[in-house]
């Protein structure tokens, strides 16, 4: 059976983690728990509800989306972003929409997260409990599963280009890119997150998403298109 | 205690507070929230709403609803009566094998109470969450407008589809379906309800090898461990050779398996299987279970299985029930004991010491000679991958003991195979088995084979323990039945006139590790699509070859989708080689009504065909209507110039049943006050069968549908019916069903004429339930009739008896048209537009055949761009979710979608009707493949078509 501990607070969620190191946060369960979940019958899960919260707001110039908020939050709010809204929508299933959360989808650092391409190219920032605010570029290249995310702060003035491909709208993705004021930023399935300078040097995987060879080569078209829809 | 309001009502829940939300909803009552998936998150058939959000409850634990509130699809009923929300559903036609429709009415609901004036978009997003395999989507779009009617005017205003038969008042009109309120509610209708406390599971342990000996095996750690009742292996199953398609007995497939063999033969084979008191201790028991293999090379694709040298998958005694070929001694002198028997119930041009389960080869005319005499000849290739069906309630059966007789509960397609094979694997006769099909949440011809009833009764039968089966999602992909993939070869010539002079087509099929339906699928694609030409020479040659992929069986169409991918394809090329329009051509060489189809002699399914001459025949109105619909000739401009536009068709038929081979049979009683029982062998598998049989007793009866009820695949209360496969429901069940109605009308007439001194001939049948003298106007209720005729002194009840089989046929045609855009730059491809027309005969339920046409096509759309099977270098299936075998949602349905009903009346099915939903699979593939050659000249010659290969025809990659 497994044992629910329930964090109160986020100072809280962190210390229960630090007590029971192989613990898993749970939010809003569609990875954790999808396909029997990620943790086990025996697991322990922090439940981060009342720690956390799903505030979307404008802050400072950024949009300063709360851990807790749902993919379908930042749809529906009337401060995101267009582009966004676009990568937000890449999550097809609506119901899952109502039910994932956005700090899951950044700390899953899946080779096929929804937003992660979008928020690096906008030059988006964490807020992490204890640390306060960390560069997202870090944190995925950290890929640390014991930091507490409570807010993602997403620069407004940022203008970014989005682009999502795969076999079908619920499928995984072989590649969800990004292009904006920070760069070219790829998730390719297989290889993980692949820069502009890296789009030729990469290393790439056969997989279901598609061949290496595939991918090399919309990792670096989807740069051009990109490119040319910014301009 | 996790305590919460459940649909209004406050509920406390002792189980442990990580109990997955959904098993505790419906052991509390729910029975509307079902899984399809094992907890992906992807069907939808698990949705709640929690504070006023969906969720899906398979991802939501117990203690996270605690002090909130729960809606389910109960929710949405008042005093047992479903909401205009779910009314409106049925009224559209959506509501078929329905899994979910519960789930999808809750989140409609829902959506029109956050918004009532929600548009398409806003529900099309809604809908995004649900995975509808049988009626599309379209028609959501018709229950959204009706439910806005209802609620603005008081009633619909919107005509749910065309109707058809003016002289007929329920025949050919939108009626609702008979099991939709029961299905739309939630109710307990389906296999999995029917369990009973106490109940026993059964377990399977799989094979971790493609191919591979047993050489040992231990049980004796799992049978000790409580709670386990048996564990049943190839060491002490039935020694009995049987096959597990539900095909005409007997059967054009060979006897090549046992409940448990001593040679596996694909990952996910049958080892072992485990009768434990719950599915803790039946898993934990398969662990237990020590198995020796001696793994063996194995082989996957059809060339493999022709090398020379190649691995043979059967290699043991081979033998025939009848017509056995000279020198079978010598043929069986190397046969290996290891690998058990194979039996053929007769020739069927089989090798299995050369991978060849099933062969055929015949045709008309001389090939050779129009290849020779031709302007043009193109031969290519053709592939098509292995898809899987996917209905949402997967593979169940529960299995009891009652008064000595196996009692089984099945979600199957073919209830009286079922009670045959498993009376045959147990050793029993057929009267000590009861088959009762319960509402079926999906079949597409999955259903059609006994792929868990024969073990599970069996396990029955041996413990005499009730026992429950459920196949995992993962086993539907792994150890389920699947499309054949074939390999297609079509050689086709052509005068620059445009005439096709000749048609080869050399099919190569994989039947898997089991000859299920290994002759009569791939059959199919020639013999489903040949007979649409009207073309002099043609010829096939067709072999089967057992391999080691996943189990092969039958799927909606099927050879005839890959058929027609292929025959489709290459009379496009051809078209394009000789410089003529190939609508043209296609116009040019159908057949039409009259023509003699000389090509069905060689095309029997194991036996010499009959020649008939083509009967009703729509199919050049749906070519020439849909060439109209979609503008053909005329060139699309793309706003973007990275994108390019094209156009393709195909022009399509299947069949109804199977003439000579099927039978149907049913009853019609008319009970004491005047109501009316039909008992129907046919097996309604969510398509609106039963419906029919109700309306044919409406129609002749004159009485209206809520003095009818239907009741049908019960084995001991039904009479024969070969099963619901090859299109047969309408023609075969529903003839059978009309017989049975026209013979009690006969008795009726009789009856009254003693009753009321009169002769026969004065008498006709009035509405609302009257015998009638047209002399003199007097009229006897049907009450009083059927209450004087059952009386004490009274010539005993009124029951008509209904068969039907025949020889002729009932073809249904059509053609089916795609526009699509294709990126040139990352080879995406959006279908655009989709026009599917079909002649169906008379539409018996209109609004019920065009969302099986919308389902049917988008089934097809996803094998054609999305869904396929992977397997690694060892044969485990890489994609045994929906996730990763990618089918579509509603998200891959055409931008603009329409389904037409073409206008003709058949001369033998009932009513003038013919069968559906099945031909709609065949046109998608060839109709997509040639419009993205229209649009960028990519000829992409294996489904599914992916940006990939379309990038690699272009040579970007």
């Amino acid at each position: 059976m497994r044992e629910i501990l329930r964090a109160a607070s986020a100072a809280e969620a962190v210390r229960l983690k630090k007590e029971n190191p192989g613990a898993f946060w749970l939010a809003g369960g569609t990875e954790l728990l999808r396909l029997g979940g990620t943790a086990g019958p025996e697991a322990i899960l922090i439940d981060l509800s009342a720690a956390l919260d799903r505030t979307i707001r404008v802050e400072d110039g950024c949009l300063s989306i709360g851990a807790l908020a749902s993919f379908e939050d930042v749809v529906a709010s009337a401060s995101t972003p267009a582009w966004l809204k676009e990568a937000a929508m890449y999550m097809a299933n609506f119901t899952t929409r109502c039910q994932a959360r956005v700090a899951g989808d950044v700390c899953s650092f899946r080779d096929d997260a929804y937003l992660v391409p979008g928020l690096l190219a906008a030059g988006a920032s964490l807020l992490i409990e204890g640390e306060g605010k960390v560069d997202l570029l870090d944190f995925i290249h950290a890929r640390r599963a014991d930091r507490l995310v409570t807010s993602i702060l997403v620069p407004l003035d940022a203008v970014v280009r989005v682009k999502r491909i795969a076999r079908s709208s619920s499928t995984h993705s072989a590649l969800n890119a990004a292009y904006g004021p920070c760069g070219y930023y790829a998730l390719v399935n297989g290889t993980g997150l692949v820069t502009a300078d890296e789009v030729a040097s990469a290393s790439y995987v056969d997989d279901l998403t598609g061949s290496a060879a595939y991918k090399r080569y919309i990792a670096s078209e989807c740069l051009s298109i990109l490119k040319e829809v910014a301009r | 205690m996790t305590e919460f309001i459940l649909n209004g009502k406050k509920t406390s829940c002792a189980m442990p507070e990580d109990s997955v939300l959904r098993p505790v909803l419906y052991s509390l009552g729910c029975t509307s929230v079902r899984d399809s998936d094992d907890g992906e998150g992807f069907t939808g058939s698990d949705i709640v709403i929690i504070d006023d959000e969906p969720r899906h409850s398979n991802l939501t634990l117990l203690y996270m609803v605690e002090g909130r509130t729960v809606r389910t699809a109960e929710s949405l009923l008042t005093r047992g009566r479903i909401n205009d929300v779910q009314e409106a559903m049925i009224r559209a036609g959506v509501v078929q094998s329905a899994y979910n429709s519960p789930t999808v009415a809750l989140l409609i609901t829902w959506l029109l109470e956050k918004k009532p004036d929600a548009s398409w978009d806003d529900l099309k997003d809604v809908l995004s969450s649900v995975f509808i395999r049988d009626a599309g989507y379209e028609h959501f779009r018709l229950a959204l407008a009706l439910v806005k009617e209802k609620r603005a005017f008081g009633e619909y205003r919107t005509p749910v589809s065309p109707t058809f038969r003016d002289n007929l008042d329920y025949i050919g009109k939108p009626m609702d379906k008979v099991d939709g309120r029961a299905l739309v509610a939630g109710e307990k209708v389906f296999t999995e309800d029917k369990v009973e406390p106490g109940a026993y599971v059964l377990a399977v342990l799989r094979s971790p090898y493609a191919m591979a000996y047993i050489t040992s095996m231990d049980t004796s750690r799992a049978e000790a461990l409580d709670g386990v009742e048996a564990v049943i292996t190839h060491l002490n199953c039935p020694d009995v050779y049987y096959m597990q398609a539900g095909q005409g007995n007997p059967e054009p497939s060979p006897y090549d398996r046992r409940l448990f063999n001593g040679k596996v033969r694909h990952v996910g084979d049958r080892v072992a299987a485990v009768v434990a008191r719950d599915w803790e201790t039946a898993h934990k028991a398969m662990g237990l279970i020590e198995v020796t293999y001696e793994p063996l090379d194995p082989i996957f694709t059809v060339e493999e299985a022709m090398a020379p040298g190649a691995p043979l998958v059967h290699n043991g005694k081979v033998s025939y029930v009848s017509g056995a070929p000279a020198g079978l001694d010598e043929y069986n002198k190397d046969a290996d004991p290891r690998d058990g028997e194979v039996i053929y119930q007769f020739p069927l041009h089989g090798d299995i010491r050369h991978n060849v389960a099933a062969g055929a080869h015949g045709g008309i005319g001389d090939i050779e000679k129009a290849f020779a005499e031709a302007d043009a000849v193109v031969e290519e290739t053709y592939q098509t991958s292995q898809v899987q069906c996917t209905p949402l309630e997967p593979h169940v059966c529960y299995s009891k003991m009652e008064n000595g007789r196996l009692v089984l509960h099945c979600s199957t397609q073919v209830p009286y195979h079922v009670r045959r094979i498993v009376a045959k694997v147990c050793g029993i006769n057929e009267n000590q088995v009861h088959v009762i099909k319960e509402r079926v949440g999906g079949g597409y011809g999955s259903k059609q084979d006994i792929l868990v009833e024969d073990l599970c009764g069996y396990a029955t039968w041996l413990t005499g323990l009730p026992i429950y089966y459920r196949n995992t999602r993962a086993e539907e992909f792994y150890a389920n039945s699947t499309r054949h993939p074939m390999r297609l070869t079509v050689k086709m010539s052509g005068k620059k006139d445009g005439t096709i002079t000749g048609i080869y087509m050399d099919v190569r099929a994989n039947t898997g590790p089991y000859g299920n339906h290994c002759l009569t699928v791939p059959m199919n694609a020639s013999s489903k699509t040949l007979p649409l030409f009207a073309v002099d020479n043609m010829y096939y040659d067709l072999n089967t070859y057992y391999t080691n992929i996943p189990p092969t069986g039958a799927y909606q169409g099927y050879g005839a989708p890959k058929g027609y991918f292929a025959i489709m394809s290459c009379m496009d090329e051809l078209a394009h080689k000789l410089g003529v329009d190939s609508l043209d051509m296609a116009l040019k060489n159908v057949v039409d009504e009259g023509y003699m189809l000389e090509i069905l002699r060689g095309l029997g399914e194991g036996r010499e065909g009959t020649v008939v001459p083509v009967g009703s025949c729509g199919v050049k109105e749906a070519l020439r209507k849909g060439a109209e619909m979609i503008k053909w000739g005329q060139r699309e401009a793309s706003p973007d110039p990275d994108w390019a536009i094209g156009k393709g068709f195909a022009m399509i038929q299947q069949g109804s049943g199977l003439p000579g081979l099927d039978q149907s049979n049913a009853q019609c009683k008319l009970l004491g006050d005047g109501t009316f029982i039909l008992l129907s062998g046919g097996a309604d598998i969510g398509t609106g069968l039963d419906t029919i049989s109700a309306k044919i007793v409406c129609e002749i009866m004159k009485v209206g549908p809520s003095l009818v009820t239907v009741v049908s695949g019960d084995t001991d209360s039904c009479l024969f019916d070969t099963g619901a496969y090859a299109s047969s429901g309408t023609y075969f069940s529903g003839n059978a069903s009309l017989n049975a109605v026209k013979d009690l009308k006969r008795r009726m007439i009789a009856e009254a004429a003693l009753q009321m001194d009169l002769p026969e001939d004065d008498l006709e049948l009035e509405a609302p339930g009257f015998v009638v003298s047209k002399s003199t106007g007097r009229r006897l209720s049907y009450a009083k009739l059927s209450h004087d005729a059952q009386a004490g002194d009274g010539r005993g009840a009124l029951v008509g008896t209904g068969s039907f089989a025949t020889a002729n046929s009932a073809i249904p045609y059509g053609a089916h048209f795609a526009q699509v855009a294709v990126n040139k730059r990352t080879g995406e491809i959006k279908v655009m537009k989709f026009y599917a027309l079909q002649d169906a005969g008379t539409p018996i339920n209109p609004e019920m055949a065009l969302c099986q046409m919308y389902g049917a096509a988008m089934k097809s759309i996803g094998h054609t761009l999305y869904e396929d099977m992977v397997l690694d270098k060892d044969g485990r299936c890489l994609t045994d979710n929906f996730t990763d075998y990618c089918v579509p949602m509603i998200g891959e349905a055409p931008e603009d979608f329409k389904a037409v009903l073409i206008d003709v009346n058949d001369a033998y099915g009932p009513f003038g009707a013919k069968s559906i939903s099945e031909i709609a699979t065949n046109g998608a593939a060839p109709a997509i493949a040639n419009a993205i050659y229209d649009a960028v000249g990519a000829r992409v010659r294996s489904w599914p078509i992916t940006p990939e290969k379309v990038l690699k025809a272009l040579g970007r990659i």
